[in-house]
């Protein structure tokens, strides 16, 4: 089964951190990772930056970027572009409805990641929750834990797989 | 002014092939580049592979947040099933305000398909007769292009830096 989770840190370097935390559970077989994306939102810059799995060897073929480019374009770029990609954000709310991502989700995340925080953004299959949260425990709390339906799980994972 | 262009080219590896070429016509200064990405769309694939060429640009001009969300909306927002008319037209217009319109978005949608490649080159001060004459004559691309005018630009800069 997979869920999309993020998980935010009140300090703008504690979801990198966390990342390489969760990479040791997964060698540890406690989690399977689709695909995952950092943001990281340094005191006084205008916005956050964000990287995905693309430029990791071994999930190259997974994380195209694109899903993390309209969620995250959604979230932080469209609304500094001007009128134009205003308009463009609710309808690209609808666009990640499909994927299980609900617009209430979406105003939670840009509420939530501000200046000075940070977020891990995970796809994943297979992941006993509780005990990765205890793995990451003490730095973070979960922000967001999709309730995804079969078909929104498909598409999640028909548009990050090849 | 700046311009972002899109060579599309009638196979797969075709774009990968004239990566070098772009390098070889920057350093002759025909054009300065100031980020370039590939798609590589093999026929069959469900979607495009992607990756932005940060060899060729030494330091890119803008983050992988731009490709990410220009490369959703192109490619993703169809996959993810959206039925055509509700909201694709905001969705195609939303980078309007950086000089990225919706005939673009949807021209390269059009053109851009399975069994197809594209490079995607934001630039200034390209000699295009030249350049065309490589690309188009040696391997058969076609041009997609849009000019940014300053402002817009300026924006396109100022929201999407590194």
């Amino acid at each position: 089964m997979a869920t999309f989770t993020v998980w935010k840190f009140d300090q703008p370097d504690g979801a990198e951190d966390a990342e390489r935390r969760l990479l040791e559970a997964e060698s540890d077989g406690l989690v399977s990772v689709v695909d995952r994306a950092v943001v990281s939102w340094p005191v006084g810059a205008k916005r956050p930056s964000t990287r995905y799995s693309e430029d990791d060897e071994l999930r190259r073929d997974a994380g195209w970027g694109a899903l993390w480019g309209l969620l995250f374009g959604a979230l932080f770029f469209m609304p500094l572009l001007g009128a134009a990609a205003g308009a463009g954000i609710g309808a690209l709310h609808k666009a990640l409805e499909r994927v299980g991502i609900s617009a209430e989700q979406m105003d939670t995340l840009r509420w939530q990641i501000t200046e000075g925080t940070s977020a891990l953004f995970l796809v994943t299959e297979g992941a006993d929750l509780v005990r990765l949260g205890e793995r990451l425990r003490g730095t973070s709390w979960v922000l967001m834990d999709s309730d995804l339906t079969d078909v929104e799980q498909a598409r999640l994972l028909g548009v990050l797989r090849g | 002014m700046a311009t972002l262009t899109v060579w599309r080219f009638p196979d797969a590896n075709g774009a990968d092939r004239a990566e070098a070429t772009l390098e070889r016509l920057q350093k002759e200064r025909l054009i300065k580049v100031h980020d370039a990405a590939i798609v590589s769309w093999p026929d069959g694939a469900k979607k495009p592979k992607t990756r932005q060429l940060n060899d060729l640009t030494g330091v890119a001009a803008l983050s992988g947040s731009f490709w990410g969300l220009l490369f959703g909306l192109i490619f993703l927002v169809p996959l993810i099933g959206m039925a055509v008319g509700a909201g694709m037209g905001a969705l195609a217009g939303s980078m309007s305000d950086v000089g990225i319109d919706d005939d673009f978005i949807n021209g390269v949608r059009d053109q851009v398909t399975p069994g197809t490649s594209a490079l995607f080159v934001l630039s200034s001060e390209a000699v295009l007769d030249k350049i065309h004459n490589v690309f188009v004559t040696g391997e058969n691309a076609e041009l997609i292009q849009t000019n940014l005018d300053d402002e817009q630009e300026a924006k396109l800069r100022d929201v999407f830096a590194v």
